[in-house]
């Protein structure tokens, strides 16, 4: 989860994300934010997310287990 | 003013607003994440209609519906306020589950400096709407001037933010966007398909009893 978290902050362009970081609360977090993290989800991943996914997430570990659900599916 | 313009790409379609838009554009404003961060506002459908007939006899104010390629509304967006070559862009309002945002604001830029020949866009965005102040900075827009405590939102004064963004700015920001604007097309292409699908499902000849 370490290198996973380490490419949302790269996107976020803070030094650090944990995992109980609220990811609506940096002032970053924007629509253009959200493409950017489904970008690398697919690259890095192979996880489709659609912007709608993430009206239900609020932090980073709610977005990894997100990401482990999908994979998982 | 009763314009004519429309662009499209990126899966999305700016058209000039309609009357019968005013129910829409009424559920738009009072979303949870529109609520008190865009401008003057019609609380009912009544008042927005007064708003929208007043808005078609006012000069250098384009007003604009934005919707899925199939017609689905799900944003809106203006110019207005224009002096010499330079306007307002604002009433920015996109449905917060349709990544209709990057493609929207791409379109309406190009019409601004390529149709309308502006030369400069401003837009004022209250403080607390972190969102699109991050978003302001992203499309290239310069932060020239604060306004402090100038607009009362849920009794607290909250302050104002000033931006520009002028025509030889827009094309390096409009660059690095359009890869983003294209995820984000095919993203509003799946979201309409998927409620064209729900739509057919609730027709009666569809359902399957």
């Amino acid at each position: 989860m370490n290198e996973f978290l380490a490419k949302v902050a790269r996107i976020l362009e803070v030094g650090e994300v944990k995992e109980t970081d609220d990811l609506k609360a940096f002032p970053q977090w924007d629509s253009l934010t959200v493409l950017s993290v489904i970008a690398m989800l697919d690259a890095d991943y192979g996880i489709n997310l659609r912007a709608a996914d993430f009206q239900q997430i609020s932090t980073a570990d709610d977005l990894w287990k997100l990401v482990q659900a999908k994979k998982a599916a | 003013m009763d314009h004519s313009l429309r662009i499209e790409d990126f899966s999305v379609r700016l058209r000039p607003v309609r009357m019968e838009d005013a129910a829409f554009i009424v559920w738009l404003r009072n979303l949870d994440h529109a609520r008190g961060r865009v401008g003057d506002s019609a609380g009912d459908v009544t008042s927005q209609e007064s708003w929208l007939r007043k808005y078609f006899d006012r000069a250098g104010d384009y007003y604009f519906i934005i919707e899925s390629e199939g017609g689905i509304p799900v944003g809106a967006y203006g110019i207005y306020d224009m002096t010499g070559s330079s306007a307002e862009s604002g009433r920015w309002i996109v449905r917060a589950d349709v990544p209709a945002g990057i493609p929207s604001a791409i379109l309406a830029f190009d019409l601004a400096f390529e149709r309308l020949g502006l030369k400069e866009l401003r837009v004022t965005t209250v403080s607390t709407n972190q969102p699109v102040l991050s978003l302001n900075r992203k499309f290239g827009f310069r932060q020239v001037r604060i306004e402090h405590a100038a607009r009362l939102i849920a009794g607290k004064p909250v302050d104002l933010v000033h931006f520009l963004l002028s025509a030889e700015e827009w094309g390096e920001p409009r660059s690095r966007l359009l890869p983003m604007a294209r995820l984000a097309g095919a993203q509003v292409r799946d979201w309409e398909l998927a409620q064209l699908e729900t739509r057919d499902s609730l027709e009666p000849g569809n359902s399957i009893n």
